[in-house]
């Protein structure tokens, strides 16, 4: 054979130049090349072939899974008994095994040979070396790891759970404060892992592991090992870099990637938690309505093209994410009102400022069940406290609410409390539960026999502070019935634990002296997340469900009037409040405090509302009822109580954030208050907070009318006619809202603004003459114009489409009397609804008014502001032409002056 | 360059293997028995086992140990120098096979392959096979430890304890000599088309 005469000297080379820094390498190469061209060319070329996959990296022969399995088994024999099979992929076969050593479960992942074969044992060795430095409670530690019999495997703790491909598969979209949750700790552990200079690059719904709450980062510097293996054969997709679909643009690309490739794909990531999608077809935003904006911006931030502009670090994600938990998981909030806010309805209650809030325990996992102590003295019924203990464990786990401690450990240390016990040995009982297991929350119980009947009772405590959080009403049932009163107490303390748990509702479960069973928890729950996407129909469904599960759980009720209101069901918001208050003595304070809110609505009766919220929000502050009741107050036309009580809320954080009404809200109150500079502030706050929401022009426009600011306006409804359109705040209503403002304040043109408004609004009807929004703003702009025939026809028109609406009919009443009509005015005003009898009144009064009744105007008016005027400004303010009777009588004056 | 086995025929049963120079008359009587039974292992497995079961070499390499060379062999054989005999049987079953079956794919012959030849589903193309296969004769004339660990490791599919053991080096050694050895074969196929 004929030797390579520069063999010798490329094989020091190459061992000298192998190991070195890339500039380093380069530099030797670059000597080489000026001295020894050829020899220069080969180790260049041996070089560049070392850092390159080629056939070599394969197998002769692909190894089957079965075959892939008995090797490894017999491979790791000594150390692990592979017990069977978690999933085997193009990378590794994965193994739910035996730690023989430990005598524990593990997880052995074994790289697939091929791999191992591309990766070599040492470049493995150091590459999990590096990830197996990383220690972090959201990254699933590396216990083990090596070669055996030609075989590359690493050794993960078995901890359960599912991963979040499984969660996924199972649930689809997650609920929003669970997909926060999970998103902090990924994005924790990637912080971390960033810090560490380890970029996990195959960041997938396969690679995180969800125990509980928590979830678990897997697989860090395995797949920088895939990637440096892959082959880029076309015939051998199994080695492809990372994995397709979780894939930053740089990586697809192939160009060097760092940690912000993993931030782009936890925004996939998080983008998938929340609409089940994998997608970016469509923005977050209108996927699903319950994201606050400020995480759909951060997400949608993530997943921009150019690294550049994505976050900077994991750990800016974890902080925006903390900020959005603080409110969720700490702060007891009512949400639900989120949704009667752009709707007329509104409870609400007085509040002076920030309340300070009441120190309420908060229910924290790890939950652990004890057994529930036998006190029957009878054999025959013993070890029933066992198995409600080990049944509630596995309902708990189940449900997956919160971390929940092995049914094992609760028993260990249970027994090692009866031991030391026995021993002589006093132990505080939530101390010992807490050091032996971890645990943040203890269920604990005891069951009695009384006769023939038996009694379970189960509390909830803190297992640091001993507080009691949750009683359960006992269960009384039959001695040979114990079954039935284990399955009961079982139900009944999940459902008030999810009650606990649940974000939306954690302010009034802390009175919850009721807790319902879990069927109807779980019904409520879905009531109420049909509630939060304003599906009021549907969410009645769910509620009535809830109800019919427990006839006990009167929250249910309570909510399902109000979604019953928001569904324009006055009829059966009615009924339900009164069902609940039928067991009105079964009712804690807090339930009838917000029943009373929900009666006061029902009813028309806003003063008894806001009594009833007032005593509410004593009991639940914290939560979105200050609005609730600043909204009522303005209605009262108590506008500079409710911009106190607005001003003392934190529009950045908790219940107001993402809320665009807040700022529609203020600018109103100081619209009645006249501070029309304010008014403009918050219009523009609001438009550059949420430029979706179209009403803060023409709150501007309001603005600017009542200031006379003219060209400001003109330029505003230029811009304004250059948007998108909106169906209901349009620039027809924006110039509808100017003239008014205009003749009110005599300022400005009215005459022009109303003329404006028609130019724009009648062609756009004579295209759709079916659309009523642009009807109904027609209609005021020939009120305004003195063209009443008109606007009575239009009214007609809409009034036959909308039967039921209050403000078509008060209108054509006042066009009525204006005729001197009093008997047709009085008959459109027949019937009015019970919950808009403020309204109502106002209209009468407006008629009488117009009749030249002064005396009952006045009466009508007042009544009108005693129960409430929702909707006042566009009622009332614009109505004063109708007033002009009464306009200088000081008790007229009296009364429309903000109180 | 130097061809290092003739272009073999179509043959119905297994082609005498030609045993390289450098072995003893002893080592050479071990080899090819070894060839032989690796063919009949390879053979008799793929008949009995079900269809979409595929050869996997390691296993026969460990089979054949067994069979020849384990407890209760006729004489006392070194592990380690029986797995190098054996991988280089294996190296040459598989080359050989690959030859075969490309020259019957050259003449549209397809049905004159062995069962063996037929289910040895190779993940590596066949002219990649033949390349490598080419090369190491080339690298072995440079540096005979480094061909042997690619053979042992390559087409035996050993491990690099029992790739240390078979040489008689340290397992550091091994990984040293597989990355110059690989770095080396990659770089001189790239350099020149495959053989056809």
């Amino acid at each position: 054979m004929i030797g390579d005469p520069q063999w010798t000297e490329l094989n020091r080379l190459f061992d000298e130049a192998v190991d070195l820094p890339v500039e380093e390498r380069a530099r030797l190469l670059g000597t080489l090349r000026l001295h020894n061209p050829p020899l220069g060319e080969r180790l260049a070329r041996m070089l560049n072939a070392h850092d390159h996959p080629g056939p070599l990296d394969k197998r002769i022969a692909p190894m089957d899974d079965s075959s892939l399995q008995e090797h490894a088994a017999a491979a790791l024999r000594d150390r692990y008994r592979l017990d069977e099979p978690l999933g085997v992929g193009g990378m590794a076969a994965v193994f739910l095994a035996h730690e023989t050593k430990h005598d524990r479960k593990v997880v052995v992942k074994v790289l697939q040979p091929r791999l191992a074969a591309a990766i070599g044992t040492a470049r493995f060795l150091d590459e999990i070396r590096i990830s197996a430095k990383l220690s972090h409670p959201h990254i699933l530690a590396l216990i083990d790891s090596g070669e055996a019999d030609g075989l590359l495997y690493y050794v993960t703790p078995f901890v359960g759970g599912e991963t979040l491909r499984e969660r996924l598969a199972r649930s689809g979209a997650l609920p929003l404060a669970d997909a926060v949750g999970l998103l902090r700790d990924v994005a924790d552990a990637l912080a971390h892992a960033h810090d560490a200079g380890v970029v996990h690059r195959d960041l997938k719904p396969e690679n995180v592991l969800c125990v509980g709450s928590h979830a678990f980062l897997l697989d860090f510097g395995v797949a920088k090992l895939e990637a440096g293996a892959a082959v880029s054969r076309p015939t051998d997709p199994g080695l492809a870099i990372g994995t397709p679909g979780y894939m930053a643009p740089e990586q697809v690309v192939g160009v060097s990637v760092d940690h912000r490739a993993d931030i782009y794909v936890w925004g996939l990531l998080a983008r998938e938690l929340l609409t089940g999608k994998r997608l970016l077809d469509a923005p977050l935003g209108t996927l699903r309505a319950d994201i606050p904006r400020s995480l759909v911006a951060l997400i949608e931030a993530c997943v921009a093209l150019d690294p550049v502009e994505r976050p900077s670090s994991a750990a800016s994600l974890v902080a925006a994410l903390d900020g959005l938990i603080a409110p969720v998981r700490v702060a007891p909030r009512w949400p639900w009102f989120a949704a009667a806010a752009m709707t007329p309805i509104l409870i609400g209650l007085l509040l002076a400022g920030k309340p300070a809030k009441p120190a309420v325990a908060v229910l924290t996992g790890p939950i652990a069940v004890t057994p529930l102590d036998d006190e029957t003295a009878d054999t025959a019924l013993a070890g029933w406290g066992r198995l409600a203990g080990d049944w509630m464990t596995q309902g708990l786990h189940e449900a997956n609410l919160l971390p929940v401690v092995p049914w094992e450990s609760s028993l260990l240390a249970s027994e090692r409390l009866h031991n030391e016990t026995a021993a002589g040995r006093l132990h505080d009982f939530n101390k010992l539960v807490r050091e032996e297991t971890g645990a943040g929350a203890i269920v604990r119980g005891s069951y009695y026999r009384t006769g023939d009947s038996l009694r379970f009772q189960a509390t909830v405590v803190d297992a640091r502070s001993g507080a009691l959080l949750i009683a359960v009403t006992p269960v009384v049932v039959l001695r040979d019935s114990a079954a039935a009163g284990v399955r009961e107490l079982r139900d009944r303390v999940m459902g008030a634990i999810g009650l606990a748990l649940d974000q939306r509702v954690a302010a009034g479960s802390a009175f919850a002296t009721q807790p319902p069973t879990y069927e109807a928890y779980r019904s409520f729950d879905r009531g109420l997340a049909h509630f939060n996407r304003y599906e009021y129909a549907a969410a009645r469904v769910d509620l009535q469900d809830a109800w019919n599960h427990d006839s006990t759980f009167f929250p249910a009720l309570i909510l399902g009037s109000y979604a019953a209101a928001n569904d324009n069901d006055w009829v059966a918001a009615d009924t339900l409040i009164r069902l609940a208050l039928w067991h009105r003595p079964l009712l804690n304070e807090f339930y009838l405090s917000f029943a009373e809110m929900m009666v006061g609505t029902v009813k028309g009766d806003k003063e008894r509302a806001l009594r009833g919220a007032l005593r509410g929000s004593a009991l639940a502050p914290g939560s979105r009822l200050p609005y609730n009741a600043a909204h009522l107050l303005e209605q009262l036309n108590r506008p500079r109580e409710a911009d106190s009580v607005l001003a003392a809320m934190d529009a950045d954080h908790g219940p107001m954030r993402d809320w665009p009404a807040y700022w529609s809200q203020r600018a109103f109150n100081n619209h009645l208050l006249g501070d029309y500079d304010e008014e403009l502030t918050m219009a523009r706050t609001m438009r550059a907070r949420h430029p979706m929401q179209r009403v803060s022009w023409v709150i501007e426009a309001r603005a600017d009318a009542a200031l006379g600011r003219e060209q400001e306006l003109d330029s505003l409804v230029e811009v304004a006619r250059s948007l998108e359109p909106d169906v209901y705040w349009s620039v027809g209503a924006m110039l509808v809202i100017a003239g008014q403002e205009a003749l009110v304040h005599q300022r400005g043109n009215p005459a022009l603004r109303f003329q404006q408004a028609v130019d724009f609004l009648a062609p756009r009807l004579r295209i759709d003459p079916t659309d009523r929004n642009h009807r109904n703003w027609l209609a005021y702009a020939l009120i305004g114009l003195g063209q009443r025939d008109s606007a009575e026809r239009v009214l007609l028109k809409l009034d036959h489409d909308e039967p039921d609406r209050l403000a078509n009919r008060g209108r054509l009443a006042v066009l009525t009397a204006r005729r001197g009509d009093r008997a047709g005015a009085e008959r459109w005003m027949l019937d009015a609804p019970a919950h808009q009898r403020g309204e109502a009144l106002l209209y009468e009064a407006r008629m009488a008014a117009v009749l030249g009744d002064k005396e009952t105007a006045l009466t009508r008016l007042a009544d009108a502001l005693r129960a409430g005027v929702d909707n006042w400004h566009w009622n009332i303010h614009y109505a004063l032409p109708d007033f002009a009777i009464i306009a200088h009588d000081p008790r007229f004056t009296s009364l429309v002056t903000p109180h | 360059m130097i061809a290092h086995h003739n272009e073999p025929g179509i043959q119905m049963s297994p082609a005498a293997p030609q045993p390289a120079h450098e072995l003893d008359a002893s080592t050479e009587a071990l080899f090819l028995r070894l060839y032989a039974e690796l063919r009949r292992i390879a053979d008799h497995l793929l008949r009995r086992e079900a269809v979409g079961h595929t050869l996997q070499p390691t296993a026969l390499v460990h089979e054949a140990w067994f069979k020849l060379a384990g407890p209760g062999a006729p004489e006392p054989v070194d592990r380690g120098h029986f797995l190098a005999l054996a991988a280089r049987a294996m190296r040459q079953v598989l080359v050989d096979s690959a030859r075969r079956r490309r020259a019957a794919k050259r003449k549209g012959e397809t049905v004159h392959v062995s069962i063996a030849d037929g289910s040895l589903n190779f993940a590596l193309p066949l002219d990649d096979l033949i390349a490598v296969d080419d090369a190491l004769v080339r690298l072995a004339s440079n540096d005979e430890r480094l061909a042997r660990v690619v053979e042992l490791r390559f087409f035996a599919g050993l491990s690099e304890d029992e790739i240390a053991a078979a040489l008689n080096v340290t397992t550091r050694t091994v990984q040293r000599d597989w990355v110059k050895a690989r770095a080396w074969l990659h770089s001189e196929l790239a350099s020149e088309p495959p053989a056809k």
